[in-house]
């Protein structure tokens, strides 16, 4: 007997991947941007669209409007003219993306991926491909194209793992960056990135909390912990004179796990009586114009600057956050610096001087707690978190970009009797993004998150069956709010949480009543067992 | 190398097939089960679906294979039926290595296993929805929380 009755084709057909030609699937990619919020924001073409109609109602100009504005970068950016000259297409970038290992999709290799933008360049901006066309390697910019740019400029979380293997340093995500500019000057977008965006540009946060509902936020917050600890947190609020601004991702006061984390802030800041103030107008660090363009990305972030100087601070400090850190760390300074009106940040408990972070006077919680914790300033019981044995995800922006690599394992190695790494070939530098960054999160876009997930999910799984691990300890954003998700589907019974959060737990404060539970309420558990305790009868 | 070594590669070789060209060289090749987790599921988890499949298909061994193998191509761009149609091709591949197995009982148990494999199948698309379903959820909680305190 053979298998002759299964007629079903099981090959895919065979095509070149200069055909520009996309499946608009279900679960595959993120919704259009609502018109109201392109508008809300002065961006072009605002209208009602769907990415899987035929028509997508571009301007009648709409080539000239990505030439113009390819030129204009090329000009502009001296990386984007290189990245578009000097890739050598070795392959060495090839097997490193997400989404790659997870759809097996090869135009999400990063240098095909860059080759959707570079054929195009070649063809308008390199004498051999006028002239000669696709025979140098240059490619017709056609609406398919278009089409073909908005589904895989979108299925690139901008994470930049790919910029770690390539030999001339092209950094893939700059490419994805300026791919996702053009786009945007056509109304090409999101909805996941420009409603946050102008949410944020109108109320100062992605998800549009308004200062009143900010305050009472935190001092909901404050309630629970008083629950926990038997301690009443000051929450100040825009407070002029403070010495250091907090500033924080606003998912950490309204959704969870991050909000846990919150109460971890909120207990160290008590703790060692930091003089700061939250502010509701700066009342967020993310900023998803780094996600639509860099003019975006230099509006939304402008805040934090002004507040700092109306407030009068010294310093800022800044909470558990991803791309926040890409650009408070990386660009904030060129964009809406120079912050000359502030001073190198000094802890003031350990007169530490962070010197490195002089030029933005802005440092990541991270390094303070763990500066910290080296000169013996705070007093832990990790027995508090043996309930989690626990492993770290190194989330992609301050891993890759700024390098923050060593704080948070020093923090949680402090806090938590039972940590494990994952394996070496999935952390610090060459860490698994969660596939939901740079704005594609939206739960439309569900399926294609999970084959980006799965390379970290593939890691995560490994220690949970190799030590038991239970508990996956992340310091962004969209780590906290994806990353439980992913779990879900691909390693049930674990669960996420911030490295704050851990130190929240562990943190003895003092004047503390007993504590029966940690921050999420849960009672607080014995180490886990070795091997499963006896059953004890009921009754 | 072994019948059953050779039944192994074939079936592997078979599945990936159904992967761009361009990508079934890579899953083929890199061994690294971090590098390549697509390529390392589907290797290990066959290698078991077979042994049992050739041996005492017992549930408990079969089951998670299963599970693993479908959870990754539920989410990858297939059909249902190429998600499991990998299942089918064990028939042709085991009749062109091993004539000598009793082809009646092989077939029966390829059968069973995609039996076994739509079930799974549909398991992952309904989880698809419930873990959406709970992503929203979690989203709400602490607004939802505040609402409970103001009430």
């Amino acid at each position: 007997m053979t298998d002759d009755r299964h007629q079903i084709e099981q090959k895919p057909p065979r095509s070149d991947w200069r055909d520009p030609a996309v499946e608009f699937r279900k679960g595959t990619y993120c919704h259009s941007a609502g018109a109201k919020y392109v508008e809300a924001l002065g961006l072009p073409n605002p209208r009602d669209w769907n990415p899987a109609d035929a028509d997508w109602k571009l301007p009648p100009d709409w080539k000239q409007i990505i030439l113009d504005g390819m030129a204009e970068r090329l000009e502009k950016y001296r990386s984007f003219k290189l990245f578009m000259d000097v890739c050598v297409r070795c392959g060495a970038c090839a097997d490193k993306c997400h989404y790659y290992l997870g759809s097996s999709d090869p135009k999400n290799m990063p240098m095909v991926r860059a080759e959707l933008i570079r054929s195009v360049y070649r063809r308008y901006f390199t004498p051999a491909g006028r002239v000669f066309g696709s025979l140098a390697g240059g490619r017709e910019l056609t609406e398919e194209v278009i089409k073909e740019w908005f589904y895989y400029f979108y299925q690139c979380s901008e994470c930049r793992r790919c910029s770690v293997f390539c030999p001339f340093g092209i950094d893939t995500a700059e490419i994805t960056m300026i791919g996702r500019e053009l786009l945007n000057l056509i109304g090409c977008n999101i909805n996941w990135v420009t409603k946050p965006a102008a949410d944020c540009f109108r109320v100062g946060n992605h998800l549009g909390i308004q200062p009143h509902a900010f305050k009472d936020s935190l001092e909901f917050a404050a309630d629970e912990l008083e629950e926990v600890t038997g301690i009443k947190v000051d929450i100040p609020i825009n407070r002029k004179g403070a010495e250091v601004l907090f500033v924080m991702p606003s998912a950490d006061y309204f959704a969870t796990p991050h909000y846990y984390t919150l109460l971890g802030y909120m207990s160290l800041f008590h703790e060692i009586g930091l003089d700061f103030t939250y502010s509701a107008y700066a009342s967020e660090g993310g900023n998803f114009g780094l996600f639509s363009s860099h003019e975006m990305m230099k509006r939304l972030n402008a805040k934090i600057y002004d507040e700092a100087r109306r407030l009068g601070v010294k310093w800022i400090l800044g909470g558990e956050c991803g791309h926040m850190w890409r650009v408070l760390h990386q660009y904030m300074e060129t964009m809406n610096g120079p912050a000359d009106f502030l001073e190198a940040p000094v802890s003031p408990v350990t007169g530490t001087r962070f010197d490195h972070a002089r030029s933005t006077s802005m440092v990541h919680i991270c390094e303070f707690t763990a500066d910290l914790l080296y000169h013996d300033k705070l007093k832990l019981d990790p027995k508090r978190n043996d309930k989690w044995v626990v492993t770290y995800h190194d989330s992609c922006n301050p891993a890759r970009g700024m390098g923050l690599l060593e704080e948070p394992r020093y923090v949680l190695k402090r806090a938590c009797n039972q940590f494990h790494e994952m394996p070496e070939n999935t952390i610090r530098e060459q860490t698994f993004c969660c596939g939901s960054g740079s704005g594609l999160g939206t739960d439309e876009n569900l399926e294609m998150r999970l084959r980006g997930g799965f390379p970290r999910a593939n890691a995560v799984r490994h220690v949970r069956e190799k030590q038991g691990v239970n508990l996956l300890a992340c310091i962004c954003a969209i780590d906290k709010a994806t990353m439980p998700t992913l779990m879900d589907y691909w390693v049930p019974g674990v669960e996420v949480a911030g490295v704050h959060e851990l130190l929240g737990n562990a943190l003895v404060m003092t004047g503390e009543k007993e504590r029966t539970t940690n921050l999420r309420g849960e009672p607080l558990q014995p180490a886990v067992p070795e091997t499963p305790p006896e059953e004890v009868p009921h009754g | 190398m072994s019948t059953e070594d050779a039944i192994l590669e074939r079936w592997f070789a078979r599945t990936v097939e159904a992967y761009p060209g361009e990508t079934v060289l890579f899953l083929t090749t890199e061994r690294d089960q971090f590098r390549n987790p697509v390529g390392h599921i589907l290797r290990e988890n066959l290698e078991v679906l077979l042994r049992e499949l050739l041996g005492g298909m017992e549930l408990s061994r079969t089951k998670p294979a299963l599970e693993a193998i479908i959870r990754v191509r539920a989410v990858q761009d297939f059909t249902a039926t190429q998600a499991v149609g990998f299942i089918f091709m064990l028939r042709s591949v085991v009749g062109e290595f091993a004539p000598e197995h009793d082809v009646l009982s092989i077939g029966q148990k390829v059968d069973q296993l995609a039996l076994m494999a739509f079930d799974e199948y549909v398991r992952c698309r309904e989880k698809l929805y419930e873990i959406r379903l709970n992503e929203s959820r979690r989203a709400l909680s602490v607004p939802a929380a505040m609402a409970r305190v103001g009430s």
